[in-house]
C-alpha cells in the first residue's frame, strides 16, 4: 500500500426519483489499500460500488480512477472487475471457461490463455476442479470462481459486493483470512461492500461507514472502533453503553464531565463538537470497563452495582449490572480466564473504571 | 392395496380425457374399412395408403409452411413481449399484458370470424399467409407463458458480469443471453408449431383454396371410405404433437433450470 490515491470519489450524488442514494459523497482511495464500504441495508454502499463498477451512473459529482475521469465510460471499458453478491457464475460453462471468459478480448494465443487460467485456479485452491460444470460446486467454490474469474482480468481495483454474505458462518471466517491474504499477494486495491462489522473490522485497511447515502466516519478499523464519532456509528459497529453527561468545565481539547451514574472525569473533546455549555452523550463500550473480582485492574474508580442478567458467550460472558442512580443497567464484558467464577444475578459487584472507559459523541 | 378415493377419481377423470383419443390408433391398425367393434384384424393398409396421397401430402406442406412460418414470427414476438413482461416496469403494464394472454381464453371462433371480417374489409386475398397471421395471433400467448418462464429466472447480473468482464452488449448477448434462454426459445418455436399444426377453426375461415392438414381431414370426412386413412393421418398427428410438446416442455425446463430456478409453472 503506498499514499497514491487510485480512486477519487467527488461530490457523488445519485437520485432515483425522490429518493436520494447517494449524498455528495467524496472519498479518496488508495492505490493497494483494502477499503470497505460497511452500513445497514439502503445506506447506499451498494450503489455506490455499482458506480465505481459502471452499471449505474452519478446524478452529479465524479469519480477519477487512476486519474481518469470515468463519466460516461461504460462498464465494460473500466478497470475494474466486481465478485457479484450471488457470483454470477455463468450457469452454461465449466469452471475453466467461466474464468477464461474475459480473457477472449485479449487475444491471446491459447498456451498463454491456458496457463493464465491455471494459474488464477491454483491461486484460489480450485485447480483441480477446473473441468467441473457450474452447477457441481459448492457455494464457497462458486465465490473462489468469481475470485478468480475476476483476478485473471489484472483489475487496478477488484469490487466485492458482500462476497461472504451467503456462506455459512465457519466458512466466511475462513474465507475473510484467505481474502485478505489473496490482497496482500496480489496487491491490488479491493473494495468491499459488507453490513457486518465484524467482517470489516478485521479485513480492513479504512473503512467507510455509511448511513442514508452518506458517509458517516472514515478512518481505520481501531479508530472506527475506539473513537467512533457520532451515537449513529458507536451503536452500528459493536456494543455500547450511552451515558448522559453534563459538560462542567473545557480546557483546549479536553473537557471535564460528570458522567451520570459514574462521576468525574476529563476526556478528549470530539472533534467538531459544539458544546453549547449543558450535556453530551458518552460512550462505553463493554470491555473498557471490568468487573473486580479482587484483583486491580488499573482502573481506579468504582461504582457499585447489581447483576441483573449474565449472557453467556463462551470466551465471554456479558452482564447486565443496575448501577443504584441510572435508569437503565449498563453493559460490562469480562473474558473467562482461569479463576474467574461467573456471577449470578442478584449479586453484588463493583465496576472499575476510567477516564479512558469513555468516549464523547456528538 | 386400499383404495384412495382421489387415487380413484384421478385414474377415471384420465380415462375420460384420453380413452376416446386411443380409439383412434387402434381403429387405425384394424384390418376393416368399418370403424366398429369387433377388430377383424392387424393391417398397416391405412398408412401405406398415405404414402400415395398426393393431396394429402399438399395439404402437409401447407401445414408446414404455415407452422414454421408462424412458430418463428410468435416467437420472436414472444421474446419482444417475454422479455418487456420479465424485464421492465411501465405504466399499463398488467393491463397490457392481459391483453396479449387473453387470445388463450377467447373463443376461437370469435377469433375467426373477426379476423375475417378485417382482413376481407382490408382487401387481403385468402391464403396461407392469413392463416398464417391467425395462427401467430393464436400462438403468441403461448410463446410469452414459456419464454415468461425462462425469462424470470434470468439472472441479470450474468449479463452485468459479462459487461464487467470486459465484453460490450452485442457479445454479452451472444455469449451470455443466448445460450442460457435458448432451450426456452427452442420449447416456444416446437409448442408454437405444434398449435400452428393442430388449429382448425382459423385455418378453416381464413384459408383460401389451399388447405391445412386438419382441413384436409375434415374434407375427407365425408367420404366414409377414406375413413380409416384419416384415422391413420390423425393418428400420425396425435403422435407428432405429443413428442413435439413432451420435447419443447423439457427443454422449457431445462432454460428455467440454467437460468438458475426450479422448474415450475409452464403450460404442461
Amino acid at each position: 500500500m503506498n499514499d497514491r490515491t487510485i480512486i477519487e470519489i467527488d461530490r457523488v450524488t445519485r437520485k432515483f426519483g425522490d429518493f436520494t442514494a447517494l449524498d455528495e459523497v467524496s472519498v479518496q482511495i488508495r492505490e493497494g489499500e483494502f477499503f470497505s464500504l460497511l452500513g445497514p441495508s439502503g445506506c447506499g454502499k451498494t450503489t455506490l460500488l455499482r458506480q465505481i463498477a459502471g452499471f449505474d451512473d452519478p446524478t452529479s459529482g465524479s469519480i477519477h480512477l487512476d486519474g481518469q475521469d470515468m463519466t460516461g465510460v461504460p462498464a465494460n471499458r473500466r478497470p475494474t472487475n466486481m465478485v457479484f453478491q450471488n457470483y454470477a457464475i455463468f450457469p452454461h460453462l465449466t469452471v475453466e471457461q467461466n474464468v477464461a471468459y474475459g480473457l477472449r478480448r485479449l487475444r491471446l494465443d491459447r498456451q498463454e490463455r491456458e496457463r493464465r487460467v491455471k494459474e488464477a485456479l491454483a491461486r484460489v485452491d480450485m485447480a483441480h476442479l477446473g473441468a467441473r460444470r457450474s452447477n457441481e460446486i459448492s457455494g464457497g467454490q462458486r465465490q473462489r470462481v468469481a475470485l478468480a474469474r475476476a483476478l485473471i482480468m489484472r483489475p487496478k481495483v477488484l469490487l466485492l459486493d458482500e462476497p461472504l454474505s451467503a456462506l455459512d458462518k465457519k466458512l466466511r471466517e475462513q474465507m475473510q483470512v484467505e481474502l485478505r491474504h489473496l490482497q496482500r499477494a496480489v496487491g491490488i486495491t479491493f473494495i468491499l461492500v459488507t453490513h457486518d462489522q465484524e467482517e470489516a473490522l478485521t479485513m480492513s485497511d479504512r473503512i467507510a461507514v455509511m448511513f442514508g447515502g452518506r458517509i458517516a466516519q472514515c478512518d481505520r478499523p481501531e479508530q472506527i472502533y475506539q473513537h467512533p464519532r457520532s451515537r449513529a456509528v458507536a451503536e452500528f459497529i459493536g456494543g455500547m453503553n450511552f451515558l448522559e453527561a453534563a459538560v462542567l468545565g473545557e480546557r483546549g481539547d479536553v473537557i471535564e464531565v460528570d458522567v451520570a451514574g459514574f462521576g468525574r472525569a476529563e476526556v478528549r473533546k470530539p472533534a467538531g463538537a459544539e458544546l453549547n455549555g449543558s450535556g453530551i452523550t458518552i460512550g462505553a463500550r463493554p470491555e473498557r470497563m471490568t468487573l473486580l473480582f479482587g484483583e486491580d485492574a488499573g482502573l481506579n474508580r468504582v461504582v457499585a452495582g447489581t447483576v441483573v442478567e449474565a449472557s453467556y458467550y463462551g470466551d465471554m460472558t456479558y452482564y447486565s449490572i443496575a448501577i443504584e442512580t441510572l435508569d437503565r443497567p449498563i453493559v460490562v464484558s469480562m473474558r473467562n480466564t482461569i479463576g474467574r467464577r461467573s456471577l449470578a444475578p442478584g449479586e453484588r459487584v463493583k465496576v472499575g473504571w476510567g477516564p479512558e472507559s469513555l468516549v464523547p459523541l456528538v | 392395496m386400499k383404495l384412495r378415493p382421489l387415487g380413484v377419481y384421478a385414474f377415471l377423470y384420465l380415462a375420460f380425457l384420453y380413452a376416446p383419443v386411443l380409439f383412434l390408433p387402434i381403429f387405425s391398425f384394424n384390418d376393416s374399412a368399418i370403424v366398429a367393434f369387433p377388430l377383424t384384424g392387424v393391417t398397416t393398409r391405412w398408412y401405406e395408403n398415405l404414402w400415395s396421397n398426393d393431396t394429402m401430402h399438399g395439404a402437409l406442406w401447407n401445414s408446414l409452411k404455415v407452422g414454421i412460418a408462424s412458430a418463428v414470427i410468435a416467437t420472436i414476438l414472444g421474446i419482444c413481449g417475454a422479455r418487456a413482461l420479465t424485464r421492465y416496469r411501465f405504466p399499463g403494464k398488467a393491463g397490457i399484458a392481459a391483453l396479449i394472454m387473453l387470445p388463450l381464453v377467447l373463443p376461437e371462433i370469435i377469433i375467426a370470424i373477426s379476423l375475417l371480417v378485417v382482413l376481407l374489409q382490408l382487401g387481403f386475398n385468402l391464403s396461407l399467409l392469413s392463416v398464417t397471421l391467425g395462427h401467430i395471433l393464436m400462438a403468441v400467448p403461448f410463446s410469452i407463458a414459456v419464454l415468461s418462464s425462462s425469462f424470470e429466472g434470468f439472472d441479470r447480473s450474468l449479463e452485468e458480469a459479462s459487461l464487467d468482464l470486459g465484453e460490450g452488449p452485442g457479445a454479452t448477448f451472444f455469449r451470455v443471453t443466448l445460450p442460457i434462454v435458448a432451450p426456452g426459445i427452442l420449447s416456444s418455436l416446437l409448442i408454437t408449431f405444434t398449435i400452428s399444426l393442430d388449429e382448425f377453426i382459423v385455418a378453416f375461415f381464413l384459408s383460401g383454396t389451399e388447405p391445412t392438414l386438419p382441413l384436409y381431414i375434415w374434407s375427407q370426412l365425408r367420404f366414409t371410405a377414406k375413413l380409416p386413412d384419416v384415422l391413420a393421418l390423425g393418428s400420425i398427428l396425435l403422435l407428432a404433437s405429443f413428442v413435439l410438446l413432451s420435447v419443447g416442455e423439457v427443454l422449457r425446463r431445462r432454460a428455467v433450470r440454467r437460468a438458475g430456478a426450479s422448474a415450475t409453472g409452464g403450460l404442461l
